[in-house]
């Protein structure tokens, strides 16, 4: 169970949050321009990486903020340093 | 009951769910009465009414219910300009009075919220988990408030009822 | 009874207070403060238990939860299996059991299984019965072996808590360490925990001869525990064990007997700032033939049943030991007034403070015991010369043993901090923290009282200094003198053969030194394979007294370090854990979250047929009449709303108002459909896609007024819904002013459908004209019904007319009674779920979790309409259309009638070329009996389904193969008629 900083209501139990997966480009406003091939990478191919990466976080039962951490996925450490691998980058 | 606890399931409050810019809902609601708190997760009180700040750019405004249409006339809400969202929510939320000597264990019990006096003192107020479901927990002068969406009302009490029984 | 072997004075139980209770069902006797196990010695009951796989009888070799040989049942009131004997307290009426015996330790009918004990090695069973099939084996093989049966009934006295909590600081242990460092943290006013897993704080200081500050050491700890009770900013559990160690100093603890006494075992799980681990060390065993003899016992347990029980384990004792600890027992035993006989030391040397006890104990250096005599209790060991080879018999009736000391790094290798050997030691001793905690005293490898206490002031001045505080300077305290810790590895006493099928390595598993051998042998040369391939470690001991030697033994085999071979992984729990203590407060009627409307208590008066209907709402399913079969009484309720008209609460669909200056452009780009055209008041079906091209909902938005929305999804996807659009306006649209409010609780519904319906509403009546030009199909109206303000919508799920009355939930339950009042002049029947479902069968309408199964898309379902051409973009319509680009057949939904009217097909049945055993080519989303064809009636995804319309399908069944014809979805005023009207 983690120990999740929201930046509203800061440091929080993992069960007040839902996980809203790795942090990618918000989605674009004109989709013309890109070819089939980078949108359906942009839709179905997440990073897995092995140490720090950025997600997205919901504090659904909190204050209801969505904010993007920095996570390790081997050790769990969590900031906010967003200096994680985000998908997309 | 071998907790020295007082449970109060409440009756309906008037309650109205405000979102938008701190500054304009001051404007809007331009009554010199109204106080805003300074903290997030905290709550102010003037004339009666009870203001929480739940979240960025959220607030919940509580009175008894026959307060209800005076708070309705104070937030003007079925004018309030599209920028701001003013909405009425009285029946969608359960309060329930945790009071005496144990109450803070129950809380504990109920919620993994931090709510040591040093970090969630007296005019505290945060929505957070409780019993496994999202829920705004008060601190009082003679104990707790919390307050969960109204269809989870009877497995709160069931829950509150089994931890203390 | 009960004194045979109890000392004259002296222990921490309280004489006073006799306890009588059931062992093995004869009657006992003990004090208050015994355990089980330290009441039954001084009973001198030797034989407590028989082994796991060979029935050999074993007695109790420990004192606490290391316990690896005594595991008891207890029965009655708090049915329990598999506890440490010597973690039972003893309290009047107590009725335990031996687990794994049967009837009794003493006459276990399977005891002949340890004359075949050699034939038996590990993976035997494995190997033996794999022809033709190990399952026809199995199911006897396990009941043979096994430990105690599970509880058929949950306990009946009290319950089970879960509390949460926070500190600053949590110390795991209150033994001196834990005890020297808590004052020091203490004392800077930080948020402090101390727990602790023993009856009583001050760990294996307890009943301790050796002087703190000139005083005995109990009344250090007594005057420790006065100073720390001082300060309100600690807090202390006693009888709690944490078992977990989780992210970010996230610790779960099991608290036994809480003071409050409707508690059966309350969990806490504490998020610390810092966590102080003072967890002590474990005596290990060591291996030598004949090593599990009821009567052979660690040598600090005999230490702690004198004098902490005031019980004397055994009349003639004898030690064996690699290591000086076994000194400090014998100085105790001869404080207490015990002589012990012989102390057999493998060393060559020993130091001579550490020999030194008194004049009538043999001491034999460079020693070893071969092997152990007796029966049902140890009478006597042969002891060889390690160097001459010279052996001898010594008689006893009690063998304490000491193979070294392990630091309890459980907890900090959970945290995953990393172990390191340290060969001094010849131990696994913490190393580099992977999580803010600490290790302090034997925890850290620190063996000696004032090693110990240096180290926990030391590390305790390092939290505060980390921590940003201070705390006035304190002393080490002064103790009397105490020799230096001294091991020499011995990992194994070799015997006559050299293969050791009697030595065993694990107790409780009775895995012995030739099944690690065995399984080096056979290949498994790593830790991890030799635990799963022999058990060894296993069980509800996990190895604590054991697992060293098996690291020693593999490392001996190999001829590699100890530290190379490394350790098997520590996991959670540290002891066994109820799952009472894991549900928590989890129990009976809470076990599963519920929702209620107003109206569910009518329901239930109603006689209404209650369940969950998704989104943890309990709804009514149906509401059967006495002499009713169900599907007489879904028939019935079917035919209310077909022919004149039915009610239902409608309240759990999900309502949210949205609004902002952006607020058009998000249901533009939420929806497949245009709602640009939308007029105030009026409202617009929509289908909601996710970016992927997949059916998130379905649901009916209405316009309130510019830029200001009610939209409605379905109930069971409400909360997925609301997060996805919270999701799209936070991270990837948050220049956009929208603000979305949930208001499903704020409005409670009840719809009226039915041909009669409109009638029902003049009975009822309205301020507004409910004319059908005057309030149409997908309009809205607000206005007050039977005089209450209400929201009135112009929908249909049912395909009939149908009103949909919405007031704040606070009269829902008087609207409701009104309705039924008016209603009966109409024969109004409330219908429940399942026949909601048929109704919305016979229209063709789509369902979430039937037709909408994940991989259909709005074309599958023949709503190609819905898909706006005009708008440029909205989500998922890039995906479908890049999907639907492969022109692959895809699986479309189409009706089906079976050629035998009466039958009906089972939902999720496949359907497959002419009923061949082929991959299917679609599936049955839903079959019902329409009591508008008086017939049964399906829908179905199928492949090309929309081309074959009027072709045969073929259902396979479990049975049969059933034939059906493909039908347009639409069995039901396929014009849309009667909902209009």
């Amino acid at each position: 169970m983690l120990n999740i900083p929201c930046p509203y209501c800061g440091n929080r139990n993992e069960s007040e949050f839902i996980h809203g997966g790795p942090a990618k480009a918000a989605r674009p406003e004109d989709l013309a321009e890109i070819p089939d091939a980078d949108w359906v990478h942009y839709l179905t191919v997440p990073r897995n990486v092995v140490g720090p990466i950025n997600e997205f976080w919901w504090h659904v039962k909190g204050c209801g903020k969505w904010f993007t951490l920095t996570r390790n996925t081997l050790t769990h450490e969590i900031n906010d340093s967003g200096q994680g691998c985000t998908d997309g980058d | 009951m071998t907790y020295r606890v007082e449970l109060l399931r409440q009756p309906v409050f008037a309650v109205i769910d405000l979102k938008g810019a701190e500054p304009d809902l001051k404007n809007w609601i331009d009554s010199p009465n109204v106080i805003f708190p300074s903290r997030p997760n905290s709550r102010t009180h003037f004339d009666g009414v009870d203001l929480f700040w739940i979240g960025e750019e959220r607030w919940l405004m509580r009175a008894d219910l026959d307060q209800e249409d005076r708070l309705m006339d104070l937030t003007r809400l079925e004018r309030a300009p599209v920028h701001i969202s003013i909405v009425l929510v009285s029946d969608a939320l359960t309060f329930f009075g945790i009071s005496g000597p144990d109450a803070d264990q129950i809380i504990k019990i109920a919620s993994p919220l931090d709510i040591h006096p040093t970090v969630f003192p007296c005019d505290s107020s945060s929505y957070t988990e409780i019993f496994g479901i999202k829920g705004l927990v008060i601190r009082n002068k003679d104990g707790f408030e919390i307050a969960v969406e109204s269809s989870y009302s009877d497995m709160i009490d069931d829950f509150l009822r089994r931890a203390t029984a | 009874m009960g004194t045979e072997m109890r000392l004259a004075k002296g222990g921490r139980i309280d004489r006073k207070k006799p306890i009588r209770f059931q062992f093995n069902n004869r009657f006992w006797s003990g004090f208050e403060g015994d355990t089980l196990a330290s009441a039954l010695l001084a009973n001198h009951v030797c034989l407590t238990a028989r082994s796991f796989k060979y029935h050999r009888p074993r007695g109790i070799m420990g004192v606490g939860i290391e316990e690896p040989s005594s595991l008891v049942e207890l029965v009655g009131d708090e049915s329990c299996g598999n506890l440490p004997i010597t973690t039972v307290p003893i309290k009047e009426g107590l009725k335990a059991k031996s687990v794994n015996c049967w009837p009794s330790p003493e006459r276990d009918l399977m005891s002949i299984a340890q004359l075949f004990s050699g034939l038996i090695p590990a993976a035997f069973y494995y190997k033996t019965f794999k022809w033709p099939n190990w399952h026809l084996f199995e199911p006897s093989i396990r009941r043979a072996a096994g430990l105690a049966e599970a509880p058929v009934r949950p306990i009946s006295a009290g319950h089970y808590e879960t509390r949460h909590d926070h500190y600053d600081v949590l110390i795991v242990g209150a033994g001196v360490a834990g005890l020297t460092a808590a004052l020091r943290i203490a004392s800077a006013g930080l948020r402090t925990l101390i727990v602790d897993d023993g009856p009583e704080p001050g760990g294996m200081l307890i009943g301790q001869s050796i002087e703190i500050e000139g005083s005995p050491a109990d009344q250090w700890i007594a005057g420790t525990v006065d100073e720390l009770s001082g300060y309100d900013n600690v807090a202390w559990l006693q009888n709690a064990t944490a078992w977990g160690y989780r992210e970010q100093n996230l610790v779960i603890i099991a608290e036994k007997n809480p003071d409050q006494p409707m508690l059966h075992i309350r969990t806490h799980r504490i998020r610390a700032g810092k966590v102080i681990i003072a967890t002590g060390a474990i005596e290990r065993s060591l291996v030598f033939s004949h090593n599990d003899r009821p009567g052979i016992m660690m040598s600090s347990a005999i230490g702690t049943y004198v004098t902490r029980y005031a019980v004397k384990p055994g009349n003639r004792i004898a030690l064996f030991t690699n290591n000086s600890s076994a000194y400090s027992v014998a100085r105790e035993l001869s404080v207490a007034g015990i002589k012990v006989a012989a102390i057999i030391d493998s060393r060559l040397q020993i130091g001579d403070a550490e020999g030194f006890i008194d004049d009538e104990t043999r001491i034999l250096t460079g020693h070893e015991v071969t092997t152990t005599f007796g029966r049902s209790r140890i009478r006597g060991i042969r002891v060889r010369d390690r160097t001459t080879g010279a052996s001898q018999r010594i008689d006893c009736d009690l063998l304490g043993v000491s193979g070294g000391w392990n630091p309890t790094t459980h907890l900090f290798s959970q945290s995953r901090g990393k172990l390191e050997y340290d060969s001094d030691l010849e131990a696994f001793v913490p190393g580099v923290a992977a999580q803010d905690c600490i290790c302090i005293g034997s925890a850290a490898g620190k063996f000696t009282l004032k090693s110990c206490m240096e180290d926990a002031l030391l590390n305790a001045q390092s939290v505060l200094r980390q921590l940003d505080t201070s705390a006035p300077a304190s002393l080490i305290p002064s103790c009397s003198p105490e020799p230096e810790y001294a091991i020499q590895a011995l990992w194994s006493v070799r015997g006559k053969s050299g293969y050791e099928s009697r030595s065993f390595v694990d107790i409780q598993n009775d895995v012995t030194l030739a099944d690690i051998q065995l399984a080096i042998r056979e290949g498994f040369d790593s830790v991890e394979h030799v635990k799963r391939y022999t058990t060894a470690g296993m069980g509800i001991d996990q190895g604590k007294t054991g697992n060293i030697n098996v690291i020693g033994a593999i490392s001996a085999q190999l001829g590699v370090l100890p530290q190379d071979t490394g350790t098997t992984t520590f996991r959670s729990p540290f002891v066994p854990v109820d799952f009472g203590s894991l549900a928590g407060n989890r129990e009976q009627s809470v076990s599963l979250p519920y929702r209620h409307t107003p109206i569910t208590q009518w329901n239930r008066e109603y006689g209404a047929c209650m369940y969950e209907a998704g989104a943890r709402w309990q709804r009514p399913g149906y509401y059967p009449r006495p002499g009713e079969s169900f599907q007489q009484t879904v028939n019935r309720e079917c035919e209310a709303v077909r022919y004149h008209v039915g009610i239902y609460d409608g309240s759990p669909l999900g309502k949210f108002e949205i609004k902002g200056n952006n607020a058009l452009q998000l249901i533009e780009l939420l929806y497949t459909r245009s709602f640009s055209s939308l007029k105030n008041g009026m409202g617009r079906y929509g289908i909601m896609l996710t970016d992927d091209g997949l059916i998130l909902d379905d649901g009916i938005t209405f316009k309130l007024g510019e830029n200001h929305y009610l939209m409605s999804t379905s109930t069971v996807h409400a909360d997925e819904v609301y997060r996805h659009i919270e999701m799209l306006l936070q991270i990837h649209r948050p220049q956009w002013d929208v603000r979305i409010t949930p208001v499903t609780t704020q409005w409670s519904n009840a719809t009226i459908c039915g041909p009669m319906a409109r009638e029902l509403m003049a009975a009822l009546g309205t301020d507004f004209d409910i004319d059908s030009e005057a309030f149409p199909f997908m309009t809205m109206r607000q206005g007050n019904v039977a005089g209450i303000p209400a929201r009135i919508f112009r929908v249909s799920f049912t395909g009939e007319l149908s009103f949909e009355i919405n007031v704040w939930s606070r009269h829902a339950l008087e609207l409701w009674k009104k309705i039924m009042q008016a209603g009966k002049a109409f024969d109004l029947t409330p219908i429940g779920s399942e026949a909601n479902h048929v109704l919305r069968v016979e229209k063709g309408f789509l369902s979430l979790g039937h037709e909408v199964d994940g991989t259909a898309d709005p074309y599958d379902l023949g709503m190609g309409w819905i898909m706006s051409r005009a708008k440029a973009d909205y989500l998922g319509r890039r995906a479908i259309k890049i999907r639907r680009s492969a022109e692959q057949p895809r699986r479309e939904m189409v009706g089906l009638l079976m050629d035998d009217k009466d039958k009906m097909v089972d939902e999720n049945a496949p359907i497959t070329p002419e009923g061949k055993p082929l991959p299917s080519e679609g599936f049955v989303s839903a079959c019902v009996w329409s009591v508008v064809h008086n017939r049964s009636i399906a829908l179905a995804l199928l492949s090309n389904g929309r081309n074959r319309i009027g072709q045969k399908a073929f259902i396979r069944m479990k049975q049969e193969v059933v034939q059906a014809e493909i039908v347009e979805p639409c069995f039901h005023d396929p014009e849309g008629q009667r909902l209009r009207s």
